[in-house]
């Protein structure tokens, strides 16, 4: 057998193992600034008991769904409501493939990584709608349609707004983003309405406050996960804050400059020190929007559903679309 | 190893009286009734004539139309009520409000008690104002018996019922954020929540359920300890009231969610019944304290405070303005506060001459009174109260067809109604 | 109507159950009966300290139902927020759906008309699961002792693992009951069922909305 062949399966092998292996943490680190910030802004302590500064909360929250009963309802259809964690949860691993940690740490560092990062995280769509068809409950398929019809319409104007991305950089591939930013400075200067388009558009797209449709606690009791228990209920639960933490790492790879150091640091290093400092970068721009969109959770109410569908179809679309022209004839006009 | 258990389903069509009946007698079963009502299977009712009411009303359901079951167990009903929504897709086309989930039986229960000890079973009625669920007895059995309550009596009720007020009206806004997916107002609302608690402990010597007023005066004197602490109270609370208003009156997302929702004009809140800020968040003056002056409210300067918007939002802004107006009477009633006993001469158990009185007050939801009658005896011949959440809750199906699910739950916490009040 | 006294002559042939389960299999393969019947659990065979861990885990991480009923569940919120913070000890997200709590804490008075519905609140809690009576009205009915609508007492109707007294009780009480509950956790170690067959679900329940 062909030795490069070999090579290369090894290597997707390893790869893909560790980048699911690293969605738990992920979600642990994730679940933990949720518990911790809030409680802050709400006056409080927060989890104090486990480990220091009560850092393992979460990690105890996350096993104790191995240790519950995984109770399905008698009329549930029982193929699709098991697959539907599955799909939401992988949908979020596999996105994780084409995030540029560092220069020369990407899993797959193929030439359309766009395409595929929002081809993928669209499946998880698909999970929520089936979860809520499947659960034989009336919040659940409330949920599940609400689900569809929101990250159905959020889609377009967050594809539409990185649109300007690609067209600028010329490329498809996270990487090369990141190298036109380099040469050009990060792109949130040259997109900032772009931006501002994808953040919101972003917040929808995973569901997070002030766009939680879906998981409405206090209107719909939990949404499409409301019949959902023990690991089922977990995979749920870890996949939406790994999609925060995907969302916010493309959003630094798109607009932030990815793994480059702000102005008064070296942009990179070369080396394994470099790969390092590229990652120590990534981690920090990224967790920083994760503290934002906790930080906006803590504060704001929920929007309501024809507000939310208003906004998408009559505010961003046009704005994108408009954002895309004036990118699309400047390059044209400059010859950029 | 499995055991079958099954559950006996009352509904069950070999469960029926009539069921049962023909097998005791070795007839044979009813004949079933020919595929009328055949067809409803995949929604799990069996074919035969409705049973329940609710059963009724999936019959008539159109096409596109489910019914949806918000309680009584859920989040955000304020207790454990039960709404049937009747919705199309997202929109409520009707709901009906369930009722008597918490039905304790207060008032029978309050018949076959001393007048004294009335005061403890009102006070879980409307958990939230417990001492205008104290007040109006008091006022009542105070006229059935022809005694006078202190002057320094009169001045405590006043100030602790504004006390009460203040932290009612505070959770208000919270809960109304909390059930347009605010987490933190709540938050904010307890902290000044507990205090006034705390400090309404340190002068009944309980924490939530005062039982602090009696026939013919209060329980305890203010002491020191308690002015000090409301002057502690006092210093912090318009900060912590204003964390809330920072965080939502100017919210472009609360303001999108609230203003023009559920508007109730001031003749239908009249012509409903509807009482308390919600009424005057319709634009109509109408405060017992101000109509009917009871205790020492005629002492006491304030302005009846209205808004005109009639919407969510109006609601929530009456509350804020009437949290600062109680914070005025509370530092009028200090400055005036006599001195002097605070208890009448009154025995043990009272007998009061056969009659009967009413006595209405302000609490936070409205208009509550109390209705009593005296037979000579040592408890009540008859104990009515009317409850003002249990009316602002007929607005609910007024005010709903045609609004999505979501402002179900924000048009109901902004009448911010008391299950333990409306079902008594 | 005179009684039938001679009958069907009693079946005196031995009861032979199918091994539908593979009983025979597990006892071949030396797995130990349980007291109440069937075998132990995997989680029971694996003969390390997993017990001790899961408890542990379990004891650290009690999410408590959103369920309030009166009274009780004013302070039962107030336990939760800034001043009395229940979140030190991992007890706060409180879920809105049973299929995800731990902890069923009865805040309230229980009436007979709401009985109906918390039994089934109770039922849809997957296992491991705990009850937790706060105030006198679901330790005893308390002051609505008398009522003629008031359950007295919800251990009439579920088991019941810790009683909060109170009428109701501080914040305080509820956080000192709850960690009673961590400390009964981990003292009954092991004995939690992981799955109980509750037979064939019921899918009807009397007015319910369909």
């Amino acid at each position: 057998m062909d030795l490069d062949l070999l090579l290369g399966v090894g290597r997707f092998l390893l790869a893909t193992t560790l980048l699911l292996l690293l969605t738990v943490p992920t979600a642990f680190v994730v679940i933990q600034m949720e518990l911790k910030v809030i409680a802050q802004m709400q006056l409080r302590y927060g989890p104090n008991r486990i480990g220091p500064w009560g850092m393992f909360q979460s990690t105890i929250h996350g096993f104790k769904f191995l240790a519950k009963e995984d109770h399905m309802p008698d009329q549930a259809d029982r193929t699709t409501f098991t697959l539907a964690p599955w799909m939401v949860y992988m949908a979020a691993a596999m996105s994780m493939l084409v995030i540029p940690w560092a220069p020369g740490a990407i899993a797959a560092d193929f030439n359309i990584g766009i395409v595929y990062f929002f081809a993928i995280i669209g499946l998880s769509v698909v999970g929520m709608l089936i979860a809520g068809w499947a659960s034989y409950n009336k919040y659940s398929l409330l949920g599940g349609l609400r689900s569809a019809a929101q990250m159905v319409s959020y889609e377009i104007p967050l594809t539409l707004s990185v649109v300007g991305v690609v067209v600028l950089g010329g490329t498809l591939n996270f990487r090369e983003v990141i190298e036109w930013q380099l040469d050009h400075g990060w792109m949130l200067l040259w997109q900032p309405v772009g931006w501002g388009i994808f953040y919101i558009a972003s917040l929808a797209e995973i569901n997070r406050t002030p766009f939680d449709m879906v998981e409405a606690d206090s209107e719909l009791v939990a949404g499409p996960f409301t019949e959902y228990s023990g690991m089922r209920f977990g995979f749920f639960f870890f996949a939406e804050y790994v999609a925060l933490f995907i969302m916010s790492g493309i959003m630094v790879a798109l607009f932030f400059g990815g793994w480059l150091a702000p102005w008064p640091f070296p942009a990179q290093l070369e080396g394994f020190g470099g790969t390092l400092y590229g990652i120590f970068w990534f981690f920090l721009k990224s967790y920083l929007f994760v503290f934002v969109a906790v930080w906006l959770r803590a504060t704001l109410p929920r929007v309501r559903v024809d507000q939310l569908m208003g906004m998408a179809w009559k505010v961003l679309l046009p704005l994108a679309m408009l954002n895309l022209i004036v990118t699309a004839g400047v390059v044209v006009w400059l010859k950029l | 190893m499995t055991s079958e258990v099954r559950i006996p389903d009352p509904l069950h069509p070999e469960r029926t009286e009539e069921a049962r009946l023909r097998a005791a007698a070795g007839l044979a079963p009813a004949p079933s009734t020919g595929g009328e009502y055949a067809g409803f299977e995949s929604v799990g009712l069996p074919d035969r004539p409705p049973q329940t009411e609710r059963e009724r009303e999936v019959y008539t359901l159109d096409e596109g139309e489910m019914l949806v079951n918000i309680g009584p167990q859920h989040p955000s009903t304020h207790g454990v009520m039960r709404l049937v929504a009747k919705v199309r897709g997202e929109v409520v086309v009707d709901i009906d409000p369930v009722l008597g989930y918490l039905h304790r039986g207060i008032e029978k229960l309050c018949e076959n008690a001393t007048y004294t000890t009335v005061m403890t079973y009102v006070d879980p009625m409307d958990y939230l104002s417990s001492m205008h669920n104290e007040h109006a007895p008091a006022i009542a059995f105070e006229k059935l018996y022809g005694v006078k309550a202190p002057r320094r009596a009169e001045y405590i009720r006043a100030l602790v019922v504004e006390l009460n007020r203040v932290f009612s009206h505070g959770l208000m806004m919270g809960f109304q954020a909390l059930d347009m997916g605010g987490l933190t107002p709540i938050l904010y609302a307890f902290i000044n929540r507990d205090e006034v608690v705390d400090l309404l402990a340190s002068i009944s010597g309980q924490r939530m359920l005062f039982n602090f007023f009696r026939v013919g005066g209060v329980n305890f004197d203010a002491n020191d300890e308690f002015f000090s602490r409301l002057g502690t109270w006092r210093a912090g609370v318009l900060k912590t009231i204003e964390m809330n208003e920072r965080i939502l009156t100017d919210n472009e997302i609360f303001r999108g969610r609230t203003i023009g929702m559920g508007v109730l004009s001031g003749s239908e809140a009249m012509a409903l019944g509807v009482t308390g800020p919600s009424l005057r968040a319709s634009g109509v003056p109408f405060d017992v304290r101000k109509a009917h002056p009871y205790s020492i409210y005629s002492e006491l300067e304030f302005e009846v405070i209205t808004h005109t918007g009639g919407d969510v939002y109006a609601r929530y802004l009456q509350r804020v303005a009437e949290i600062k107006q109680s914070i005025h009477l509370i530092d009028q009633i200090v400055d005036k506060m006599p001195h002097g006993p605070v208890q009448a001469q009154v025995p043990g158990i009272i007998r009061p001459k056969p009659g009967r009185a009413y006595a209405a007050v302000e609490s936070p939801r409205g208009l509550y009174s109390v209705y009593a009658i005296s037979d000579g005896g040592p408890n009540p011949y008859r104990f009515r109260m009317r409850d003002p959440s249990f009316v602002s809750l007929q607005a609910m199906p007024k005010l709903m067809p045609g609004r999505l699910i979501a402002d179900t739950m924000a048009v109901m916490a902004s009448f911010d109604p008391v299950m333990g009040g409306v079902d008594k | 109507m005179a009684l039938d006294t001679k009958g069907p002559p009693p079946d005196t042939s031995p009861i032979v159950i199918p091994d539908l389960a593979g009983d025979d299999d597990f006892r071949e393969f030396g797995m130990a009966e349980h007291p109440r019947g069937g075998f132990h659990g995997l989680l029971e065979v694996i003969p390390t300290r997993a017990d001790l861990v899961l408890d542990l885990i379990r004891a650290n991480s009690l999410w408590p139902l959103l369920s309030g009923l009166s009274c009780c569940a004013i302070e039962m919120m107030s336990s939760a927020t800034s001043k009395n913070d229940i979140d030190r000890f991992g007890m706060f997200p409180f879920r809105a759906s049973p299929r995800q709590a731990d902890v069923l804490i009865v805040a309230g008075t229980l009436t007979t008309k709401m009985a109906g519905p918390l039994v089934r609140l109770w039922e849809q809690m997957p296992e491991p699961k705990w009850c937790v009576a706060m105030g006198t009205c679901t330790t005893s009915g308390g002051r609505f002792k008398r009522s003629y609508s008031v359950v007295q007492g919800v251990d009439r109707l579920m088991p019941v693992d810790v009683y909060v007294p109170g009428c109701p009780p501080r914040p305080e009480g509820l956080i000192y009951g709850m960690l009673r509950l961590r400390e009964l956790v981990l003292q009954r170690r092991g004995e939690w069922p992981t799955y109980v067959d509750r037979g064939p679900q019921r899918s009807n329940w009397e007015g319910d909305v369909t």
